[in-house]
């Protein structure tokens, strides 16, 4: 009878410690699920074509000043069509911001709406070391349907990646894809998944 | 009649797991009224007081457990069914968002949380049925103690795995 109660206890902690390290495992899926979905920002495939050169534009800031965008210039830019009303564009802002001084970039914000809205939203997120502008003529340049969308010009003026950013890491992997030289995440990774079976 | 071990152990690995999520809900209130506002069920002015009421009611039949098995286990099979019902009704206005089973955490609605509510339904069952009168021995209670963690432990990695499943499908879609 001893070696019953013995072993049946025995297996039950055992049952018991399985079953904590299924939950165990269960909760590191999730973890791991939580940080890979979605593979970096997506693009979508309209407007000016990553490797060509970004559209011209001389137009002056909402404060006034003259602005170039595209061409030759002495830093990479990162073009952020944003609004006022999208509460995405305003978790994505600071980490734009952070973005551009890690990586010396020229953050640009392009709103769509009225002046005065877009001016209270700058100051409300601490954009005046960075040039926003008020110029739907660009956001219909490159077709932009959906913001927060990003497009990272180089130093040649041409475009380098571009997608809709919706976190940190959608950001950084413009960023990164540029490096790699490719147009997007999703492209490198269809690539890798030809030439390595990913 | 059924031996005590096999009420036991069913018996107080729900009142562990009602314990939880009434306490989950307690704690953040506030996701749990979000939660409910998603499946817009509620006028809004019913939803601070309904955010009490059922994890309050989750204690009770996790309290009744102990004391009164069967007004227990009738109480959790009434929430259980309320649930269902709720989530039946969440998922015909489109879905796509988090059940709110547990307070904050993230878990999306989907056909199989009626498998596990379906489950925890026949953990209620023995509850509700006469016990063998027989004296526990310690090793009773040993095996009561560690089979009421397991029921634990498995509802959660189940909840868990149905989470990821959903997920999962929507990684594949993307």
């Amino acid at each position: 009878m001893t070696l019953l109660y013995v072993s049946t206890v025995l297996l039950w902690i055992a049952v018991v410690a399985l079953s904590l390290l299924l939950f165990a495992l269960a909760r590191q899926i999730g973890i791991l699920h939580e940080r890979i979905a979605p593979l970096g920002a997506l693009m979508l495939d309209q407007g000016p074509k990553v490797g060509e050169p970004a559209p011209l534009f001389e137009l002056p800031d909402i404060l006034g000043r003259p602005v170039r965008l595209g061409g030759k210039r002495d830093r990479a830019t990162l073009l952020l069509f944003a609004s006022s009303t999208c509460p995405v564009c305003k978790k994505v802002l600071p980490i734009a911001k952070a973005l551009a001084r890690e990586e010396g970039l020229d953050l640009v914000m392009v709103g769509d709406e009225s002046p005065e809205a877009l001016k209270r939203f700058a100051e409300a997120n601490g954009l005046g070391e960075h040039t926003v502008i008020n110029a739907p003529e660009v956001g219909r340049s490159y077709r932009i349907g959906k913001i927060p969308y990003a497009v990272l010009i180089d130093r040649e003026g041409a475009i380098r990646a571009k997608g809709l950013v919706n976190s940190r890491e959608h950001l950084e992997s413009l960023v990164e894809a540029y490096r790699l030289g490719v147009a997007s995440i999703q492209d490198f990774l269809a690539e890798g998944g030809k030439r390595w079976k990913v | 009649m059924i031996d005590p071990l096999v009420q036991w152990i069913p018996r107080l690995g729900l009142g562990l797991i009602f314990l939880l999520s009434g306490l989950s809900k307690l704690l953040d209130r506030e996701a749990f009224r979000q939660g409910l506002r998603h499946y817009r069920l509620l006028p809004a002015s019913l939803e601070a007081p309904v955010s009490v009421a059922v994890p309050s009611l989750e204690l009770l039949g996790a309290l009744l457990l102990l004391v009164r098995p069967e007004k227990g286990g009738l109480l959790i099979l009434g929430l259980l069914a309320l649930f269902s019902m709720a989530i039946f009704w969440g998922l015909g206005q489109g879905g796509g968002f988090n059940c709110g089973c547990l307070g904050g955490i993230e878990e999306p609605l989907s056909p199989w949380l009626f498998l596990r509510n379906g489950l925890l339904g026949l953990l209620a069952v023995p509850t509700l049925l006469p016990a063998t009168p027989r004296p526990l021995t310690a090793a009773d209670l040993v095996v009561v103690g560690l089979g009421s963690l397991f029921v634990l432990f498995a509802y959660l990695g189940l909840s868990l795995l149905l989470a990821n499943a959903v997920r999962l499908s929507e990684l594949r879609r993307s």
